[in-house]
């Protein structure tokens, strides 16, 4: 069979022409890209020989990662192969209603949790010069008659879990009698008097609540209240530590989100540094804002029972919170605003309406006013953005759920310094880039280290905000009411914020990052390394 | 090194091809391979590769021992020394640290556990290595007086580090000479695309899923775990038979060939009939070196002889199948790893083959035809299934069995495992018709129709021509996928 030899020798030829081209071609390559763009990660580059790397074949395996990583055209074989991906599912047959879930392909690849001990740094304040005793000290009073309080009662506040009930119980002092107890508040909160005069408090639903003891002497009513805030029941996706993986990407009404859990582990080391970071700088307010994801906005209960609930990791960040740490809880804001548009569909950011509430909060809860949201000027940046979220997952679905990026420009004149690793600087008249056509706009993305001057502010009113990607939109509502905020992304930046700030005499210093970021471990250890 | 990289697929193989072929006299071929393979064995394993080169030494020296016999004890004990090293070097390598775990466990002392790095391959080179010494104890071969031989045989990368099990008498003449042209190499190039698809674009994916599934977001479900287990058993059938099929397909560009490993095992019908189709080489391994051997042993022939004399007719028939099927078992399961679960997962496949050989053969030919095949083909899946999960998990074996019949999961399903079967539901679907011959049969009736209209010539070239496009679209799509994907994992690579 003549011609079954030659068809054999011409397709192998063929095929050996084609192989050897890509070899060749992968081989003769002579610059090799570092950074994958898709993929958002460096390269591997050509390792170094080293008898150990050699003889554990560490140096072998590092060779095919680099020839892996740097084979011809990779960008776009990695862009095809994610489009591919999306062909695993049935969603080419028929469309799901409701929520499907897909999975971050880089899940399952973090860290483990460590159970170590763990101790914040050794640090030694300055002692704390002893105040000037102050008169206004009710039980210490060099005054002839003794003080009766008319009604006391055994704690000011309570806070327990939905389906509980909690003891509170009234001293009432000499010479006052008629004890009365009632509740005014939710409806699921009750109250049961006891035989000995206590009262048990019910909490069947979530909600708050003051209960309030009156007692009467001649006529007269003498009170005592005790609030009563009583959280919802945890759901179990949020008993999982952070590490908890893979977390569920989920597709729901056109738009993708993704989900966080508290960590039980970390919460409470988190309190204890946000607490440290009050002590080190104690003529500053110390606030913790920490933004919910965008789940926390979908209010069917089909839905919403079936994820990581944020509102109630907000609440169990705030139930760890110790010493003088002013923590703003966003979750009724966030609640009550639901319907707005708060979330990008695309991407895993807020969008600028979505932090202003936390502006908003945040300002209140420090005794300012915030501006209304209608006194700002609206830019449209664009209405075709599609974000993070085709980045991480590569589904195809997600590349129709555009965004529109709307950015709140700031009222007043202003002067944005980037400060770089390298020393250099530039100086800019905006903290909002309108040219950058997607979330980056915001104070222009992350950097090391960064100054905002507001010449209009009262100069010595300044903050310093320590932030992950979300405290970008929030930043430039500050505008409105200090005169320098300092913004720190420690991702980035090398810097001990102690020595810098300790003589600096800030206002406020505020952590701002979202829910993912307050429960894991990097952004523990980068608060620690702020002042280590 | 694995073959599924662009590493091996673009600077391996082709330098291995234009290297091979450029020399034309069979030294400097042989020679050719051998460097390869033990560049491509020191590439994953450098320091062990002096523990495979003393495997393939010893196994050398015995084999002449047993040749140089005189009388039949000598040969004996040359055969028994080549064995019990073989052994005792994969015993120390592989089972140390499991046996004084073990004792340590049930004695209730702490001798220190060795932990010891498991060489690469060693599993599959010393097998092969004992047919070699068996054999020629056996008189099936003559002893191989060139050492490079023997050791190009051991050494030989695409069968070393997970099958086929290649029997010496199965290349002793390949050795020597092999039949190579431009179809040979064609063939294999065919028969290693295939496997490379299997590997990348099934095995990939439904390891991808499996583990989704076996990571249970918000609780372990029933319904997550049987799914979970349905597509690591697809995982592992791709993987495994994947990489059988690259390892065939190899040889076949070198112009050896391998004996066939897979037969698509998921269309079986029962257990006996799925060990014929699984594995085959282990499983012929296990019966021509241990089973047979257990049978005919002194102490089997004795218990069957003392067991006619008392009068038990059937037990003398069945009892020594049911012993040599226990020990073959039972080391079938402990071969595939240093672990109990391991030795349970043999065990259960030994007892399925026991009571369908004994008891259900029987009780099934008394139902109707249609009600057995339904009932047979459905525990089948159930059967394996279970097999899957017991054979996966290493630690908490019974707290994971449990998720299977409901105990602590958190319901039959929740919307995590529903949605990771509907994303992943046409890979499955797709996947489950891959198990099944149905493509080559497809392909075989083309090509029947073929040679009847076009004439066999014209035939062949429309088929190799047609097997040429798939090479190079199989080629290319892996290229995509191995780019893309920096999840590669290899199963049998621990072994």
């Amino acid at each position: 069979m003549r011609n079954n030899k030659f068809i054999d020798e011409l397709v192998l030829f063929i095929f050996v022409i084609l192989l050897g081209s890509v070899a060749i071609l992968n081989l003769c390559q002579t610059e090799r890209p570092t950074v994958s763009e898709i993929e958002n990660r460096n390269l591997a580059t050509m390792p170094d020989f080293t008898w150990d790397t050699f003889l554990s074949g560490k140096y072998f395996a590092d060779i095919a990662d680099f020839v892996s990583d740097t084979f011809i055209g990779r960008e776009t074989l990695v862009s095809l192969s994610k489009k591919m991906d999306t062909l695993k599912s049935l969603s080419i047959i028929y469309e799901r209603e409701g929520m499907t879930v897909i999975i971050d392909p880089n899940a399952g690849q973090g860290e483990k949790e460590e159970s170590d001990d763990f101790s914040l740094p050794e640090f030694s304040l300055p002692p704390i010069p002893p105040e000037e005793s102050d008169v206004s000290d009710e039980s210490d009073i060099s005054g002839d008659e003794p003080v009766i309080i008319p009604v006391k009662l055994s704690a000011e506040s309570a806070t327990f879990t939905a389906g509980a009930t909690y003891l509170l119980s009234a001293t009432v002092g000499e010479g006052y009698e008629n004890l009365v107890w009632s509740v005014t508040g939710d409806s699921g909160i009750s109250i049961v008097v006891n035989n000995d005069g206590s009262v048990t408090v019910k909490g069947d639903s979530a909600g708050n609540a003051i209960v309030t003891a009156t007692v009467n002497k001649d006529g007269e009513a003498f009170s005592a209240e005790c609030v009563i805030t009583v959280n919802a029941v945890v759901i179990a996706p949020t008993e999982q530590p952070a590490e908890f993986l893979p977390s569920g990407l989920i597709i729901y009404k056109g738009a993708a989100y993704s989900q966080s859990f508290f960590s039980a582990t970390y919460a409470p080391r988190y309190a204890a540094i946000y607490e440290r970071y009050a002590q080190m700088f104690p003529d500053t307010r110390m606030n913790v804002v920490i933004a919910p994801l965008a789940t926390i906005t979908i209010t069917d209960p089909e839905v919403s029972s079936k994820i990581s609930d944020q509102a109630a990791i907000l609440d169990k960040m705030e139930a760890e919170i110790v010493g003088d740490v002013n923590f703003v809880n966003l979750k009724n804001v966030y609640l009550e605003h639901a319907e707005e548009y708060l979330f990008f569909k695309s991407d895993h950011h807020w969008t600028h309406r979505g932090a202003y509430y936390a502006y908003s909060e945040f300002i209140k809860s420090v005794g300012m006013t915030p501006t209304p949201i209608e006194d700002f000027d609206v830019e449209i940046i664009t209405d075709k953005y599609i974000g993070s979220m085709y980045g991480y997952t590569g589904d195809e679905r997600v590349k129709s759920f555009y965004d529109t990026i709307e950015a709140y420009m700031p009222n007043k004149e202003l002067t944005m310094t980037i400060f770089r690793n390298d020393g250099k600087s530039s100086t800019h008249n905006f903290c909002i880039n309108t040219g950058i056509k997607g979330y980056t706009a915001f104070i222009s993305g992350d950097h090391p280290y960064m100054v905002i001057n507001v010449p209009e502010n009262p100069q010595d009113k300044s903050i310093l905000v320590i932030k992950d990607s979300y405290g970008n939109a929030f930043v430039p509502y500050l505008t409105e009411h200090y005169g320098n905020i300092i913004v720190i992304d420690p991702r980035h930046v090398d810097m001990n914020i102690y020595e810098e700030f300790k003589d600096y005499g800030l206002t406020d210093i505020v952590f701002m990052v979202n829910t993912s970021s307050g429960n894991t471990k990097p952004w523990y250890n980068y608060l620690v390394n702020l002042i280590d | 090194m694995v073959f599924s990289s662009p590493f091996f697929v673009y600077i391996f193989l082709p330098l291995l091809l234009l290297l091979y072929y450029v020399g034309k006299s069979s030294t400097w071929r042989r020679g050719i391979l051998l460097v390869f393979s033990l560049f491509f064995y020191a590439w994953g394993e450098p320091v062990y590769l002096f523990l495979m080169l003393f495997s393939a030494l010893i196994n050398y020296i015995f084999g002449l021992l047993v040749g140089a016999g005189k009388t039949p004890a000598a040969r004996k004990a040359a055969v028994a020394g080549g064995v019990i090293l073989n052994l005792a070097m994969l015993g120390v390598f592989k089972y140390a640290g499991f046996a004084v775990e073990s004792i340590n466990a049930v004695l209730g002392l702490s001798i220190p556990v060795p932990a010891i790095v498991l060489p690469l391959g060693i599993s599959f080179y010393t097998f092969q290595a004992m047919t070699y010494v068996i054999d020629v104890y056996r008189e099936n071969c003559a002893p191989q007086k060139s050492f490079p031989r023997l050791l190009l045989f051991i050494t030989f990368f695409p069968q070393l580090v997970a099958g086929p099990i290649v029997r010496y008498t199965d290349i002793e003449d390949q050795l020597e000479y092999r039949r190579v042209s431009a179809k040979e190499i064609n063939d294999g190039l065919y028969r290693f695309a295939i496997g490379m698809g299997k590997k990348v674009v099934f095995a990939n994916t439904c390891a991808l899923a499996a583990e989704n599934l076996f990571a249970s977001t918000a609780g372990p479900t029933v319904l997550s775990s049987w799914a979970g287990v349905l597509f690591y058993a697809l995982q592992v059938y791709f993987d495994f038979s994947g990489y059988s099929d690259m390892a065939i397909g190899l040889g076949h560009m070198f112009g050896f060939t391998f004996p066939e490993n897979f037969d698509h095992p998921y269309i079986s019908k029962n257990v006996t009939e799925y060990w014929r189709r699984w594995h085959m080489t282990l499983g012929g391994w296990f019966r021509d070196y241990l089973f047979y051997p257990v049978m005919r042993s002194k102490l089997v022939t004795k218990l069957t002889r003392s067991l006619k004399k008392s009068g038990h007719k059937t037990a003398a028939k069945n009892l020594p199948t049911i012993i040599a099927l226990t020990v073959v078992w039972f080391s079938t399961g402990l071969w595939h790893g240093a672990s109990w679960n391991y030795v349970l997962w043999g065990v259960y496949y030994g007892a399925w083959l026991i009571l369908e050989k004994f008891i259900l053969d029987k009780a099934y030919k008394r139902l109707p035809d249609m009600l057995s095949t339904i009932i047979q083909r459905v525990s089948f899946v159930f059967i394996t299934l279970f097999g899957y999960a017991i054979f996966y998990n290493e630690k908490n074996l019974f707290t994971k069995l449990g998720h299977y019949f409901g105990i602590g999961t958190t319901g039959f399903t929740n919307v995590y495992s529903e949605s990771m079967i509907y994303e992943n539901g046409l890979l499955l679907i797709v996947s489950l018709i891959a198990c099944t011959p149905i493509a080559a049969f497809i392909m075989g009736k083309i090509r029947a129709k073929l040679n009847v209209s076009l004439g066999e010539e014209k035939a062949y070239t429309v088929d190799r021509v047609f097997k040429t496009v798939v090479i190079i679209a199989l080629f290319a799509l892996c290229t995509v996928r191995l780019a893309g994907d920096s999840y590669n994992p290899f199963i049998y690579f621990k072994f």
